[in-house]
C-alpha cells in the first residue's frame, strides 16, 4: 500500500506539477498576470451591472442579480487566467528540467487541468461564501431571506437536465481549450485582448442561447442549463457545441506542442 | 563524449529581436577550460546564455552539446548542464528546503551531501526565504544548486556578483575544483574580470552581438602591452588602441612591444584593462591595433 501511494503521489508528473507551482512568477510576468486577472474580473462585472442597472431600478435587485450574474463571468475569467499562469510565455523556465519535450506537453497540459479544477473547487466556494455574504445583508436591509442556488420561485426547485448539463460540460471544455490557446500566444497585447474580449464573448453567446430558448420573453440573466431544453431544435445546439469545444481543445493541443517543440538549433 | 574538444560548439548562431540581434556567433566553449565571457551592457551575453539553456529561441544556426543536438537529446542533455542565471529560476518566495525537494525531484544526479556542505561553508540560513537573502547570498545559493546538479557543463551568469571578496575566493576556488574533471566544460559571464584574470583559460569579448574576440587569455593578454605616459609621439598614436587621458597622462594599449623610454610605463594588460580600451568608441585616437 505504502508503495503505491509512494508510487502515486512520488513520481514524474507529481514531481513537474510541484515545479509548475514553483516556478517563477515573478516580477513583470506576476504583476502582468494580477494586472490581467483584475482586468478581466472588473470587465465582466462591470458589464453586467451596467446592463442590469437598465433593467430595474431597485437596488436590492440589483445587488442580486449583479452578484448572481456576475460571478459565471469572473468565474470564466478567472479559470482562463489561472490556466495561464504556468504555460505563459515560452519557453518557461520549466524548460530547463531533464524531460522531454513530448512528455512536456502532456505534463503541461494536465498539469493546468489539475489546477482548473482546483480553481473551479475553490472558486465555487467562493461563490457559496459570496452568495452567504449577500443573503445576509439583503436580509438585514429587506428582512428577506434570499439565497438562490438553483432557479424558479423558493417553492420549486428547478434542476438542470441532462442536455443542460451536457452543454454545460462541453462549453466548460470550450472555455478550457480556449484559455489553453490563448496563453501560448506570444503576442502580449493579443493574448490580454484575447482574455479580457472571451468572457463578452461566451456571455454574449450564453444570452443568445437562453433568449432562443426563453421564446418572447426577454432575459438577461439565467443559468443555460436549466433552459436548455427549451431550445428548438437543442440536439443542434449540443452536437454543435460538442464539436466547436473539442475543435477548441484539439487547437489548444496543437499550440501548446507548436510552443514547446524545440527548433532545430 | 572522447574525442569531442568542445563541450559546446555553436555554429552561426542567431537571435533576431527586431532592435536586437546576435549575429552569426560561432563559437567553441572548449572542455576541461573556462571560457570567460566579457562584454559591455546589453552586448549580448545573456542572450547568448539564455539561447545556450534554451530558455530563447534561435532564428538560425546550430549548437551541440558534447558533440549532441539538441532536439531527441533533450533529457540527456538538460541533465548535463546546470546554469546560474543572472535571475533565479524559482519562486523565490520559497525556503531552501523546499527548493532542495524540487531539485532532487527533478534532477537525478543531485548531490544532497554536497549541498548539505556548500550550504554550511557559505553559511546560508536554511530557514530563511531565498527572497530574505542577500543578493550575494542568493548568488552563493544559485551557484549551489548548480554545483550539486553534479552537470558536465556550468553556465554561469554573473556568479560572483554582490558576492563580498571572501567568499567570491571561495566561490572561485570551487570552480576551478570543478574543472579538475577535464570533461567538465564552464563558460563565466561576469563583469569581475579580476576573476577571469585568476581562472580564465579562454577570453571571450562581445559588443552589440557580435564576438569581437575569442582567444587564450595568456595569448591575449601577451599580445598587447599597456602603455601609460606624460606625453604621446606620433608613433605611440599610430599604434595606440583605446586612449584614455586624464590629468596624470595618457594610457592605452598596443601591439607595439617596443615602446620604452623615460617616463613610460609598459606592462602586460590585465583582461579588464583590455577589455576597457578595446570596447566602446575609440575611433578618435590612433589605430585599432587589429583588434578586430
Amino acid at each position: 500500500m505504502n508503495n503505491i501511494k509512494n508510487k502515486f503521489f512520488n513520481n514524474s508528473f507529481t514531481a513537474y506539477l510541484r515545479a509548475l507551482g514553483a516556478s517563477p512568477i515573478g516580477s513583470k510576468r506576476e504583476t502582468s498576470f494580477m494586472v490581467e486577472m483584475f482586468v478581466n474580473i472588473f470587465a465582466v462585472t462591470a458589464l453586467f451591472f451596467i446592463v442590469e442597472s437598465f433593467e430595474t431600478f431597485i437596488l436590492a435587485d440589483n445587488i442580486v442579480i449583479f452578484g448572481m450574474s456576475a460571478l459565471p463571468g469572473t468565474l470564466l475569467g478567472a479559470i482562463w487566467l489561472i490556466l495561464g499562469v504556468t504555460t505563459r510565455a515560452k519557453p518557461s523556465p520549466l524548460g530547463l528540467l531533464p524531460i522531454s519535450w513530448k512528455r512536456r506537453v502532456v505534463y503541461d497540459y494536465l498539469g493546468n487541468l489539475v489546477f482548473t479544477v482546483f480553481a473551479v473547487v475553490v472558486f465555487a466556494v467562493a461563490v457559496l461564501v459570496w452568495m452567504t455574504v449577500l443573503s445576509v445583508v439583503l436580509l438585514a436591509a429587506t428582512g428577506e431571506w434570499i439565497f438562490e442556488i438553483s432557479e424558479g420561485p423558493a417553492d420549486i426547485v428547478v434542476t438542470a437536465s441532462a442536455e443542460g448539463q451536457l452543454f454545460s460540460l462541453f462549453a466548460g471544455l470550450f472555455i478550457y481549450g480556449a484559455g489553453a490557446t490563448i496563453t501560448n500566444l506570444q503576442d502580449k497585447k493579443l493574448r490580454i485582448g484575447l482574455t479580457v474580449a472571451l468572457p463578452f464573448v461566451v456571455e454574449l453567446l450564453g444570452l443568445l442561447i437562453l433568449n432562443c430558448a426563453n421564446g418572447s420573453d426577454f432575459a438577461m440573466s439565467g443559468h443555460i442549463a436549466y433552459h436548455f431544453n427549451d431550445l428548438p431544435l437543442s440536439w443542434l445546439w449540443l452536437t454543435a457545441t460538442a464539436i466547436v469545444a473539442a475543435g477548441m481543445v484539439a487547437l489548444s493541443v496543437f499550440v501548446c506542442i507548436k510552443a514547446e517543440k524545440p527548433n532545430e538549433v | 563524449m572522447e574525442g569531442i574538444e568542445n563541450g559546446i560548439e555553436i555554429e552561426n548562431l542567431t537571435v533576431d529581436f527586431g532592435n536586437f540581434k546576435l549575429d552569426c556567433i560561432s563559437l567553441g566553449i572548449k572542455k576541461g577550460c573556462i571560457t570567460g565571457l566579457v562584454g559591455r551592457n546589453g552586448a549580448g551575453k545573456s542572450t547568448l546564455i539564455k539561447t545556450i539553456m534554451r530558455q530563447q529561441s534561435a532564428n538560425a544556426g546550430s549548437i551541440l552539446y558534447n558533440g549532441k543536438k539538441f532536439l531527441n537529446n533533450e533529457v540527456e542533455i538538460l541533465n548535463s548542464i546546470a546554469c546560474v542565471f543572472d535571475t533565479p529560476h524559482f519562486n523565490i518566495n520559497f525556503k531552501p528546503k523546499r527548493i532542495l525537494k524540487l531539485y532532487t525531484n527533478m534532477y537525478e544526479k543531485f548531490d544532497t551531501q554536497l549541498y548539505a556542505e556548500l550550504m554550511q561553508k557559505f553559511n546560508l540560513p536554511e530557514k530563511l526565504r531565498f527572497s530574505k537573502y542577500s543578493y550575494g547570498m542568493q548568488r552563493k545559493y544559485c551557484l549551489i544548486l548548480a554545483l550539486c546538479q553534479k552537470a558536465d557543463i556550468l553556465i554561469l551568469d554573473e556568479p560572483t556578483s554582490g558576492v563580498d571578496p571572501v567568499d567570491r575566493n571561495e566561490v572561485v576556488g570551487l570552480i576551478q575544483e570543478y574543472l579538475m574533471n577535464e570533461e567538465h566544460t564552464v563558460l563565466f559571464s561576469t563583469h569581475i574580470t579580476e576573476d577571469l584574470d585568476r581562472i580564465a583559460d579562454y577570453i571571450v569579448m562581445m559588443e552589440n552581438g557580435k564576438i569581437t574576440m575569442d582567444m587564450e587569455k595568456d595569448v591575449l593578454t601577451d599580445r598587447y602591452r599597456l602603455v601609460q605616459c606624460g606625453e604621446m609621439t606620433d608613433d605611440m598614436r599610430a599604434s595606440a588602441i583605446g586612449i584614455k587621458h586624464n590629468a596624470f597622462g595618457y594610457t592605452f594599449l598596443t601591439m607595439d612591444k617596443t615602446i620604452s623610454g623615460e617616463g613610460i610605463q609598459v606592462k602586460v594588460p590585465t583582461v579588464e584593462e583590455i577589455f576597457i580600451h578595446t570596447q566602446g568608441d575609440n575611433s578618435l585616437y590612433g589605430g585599432n591595433g587589429g583588434v578586430r
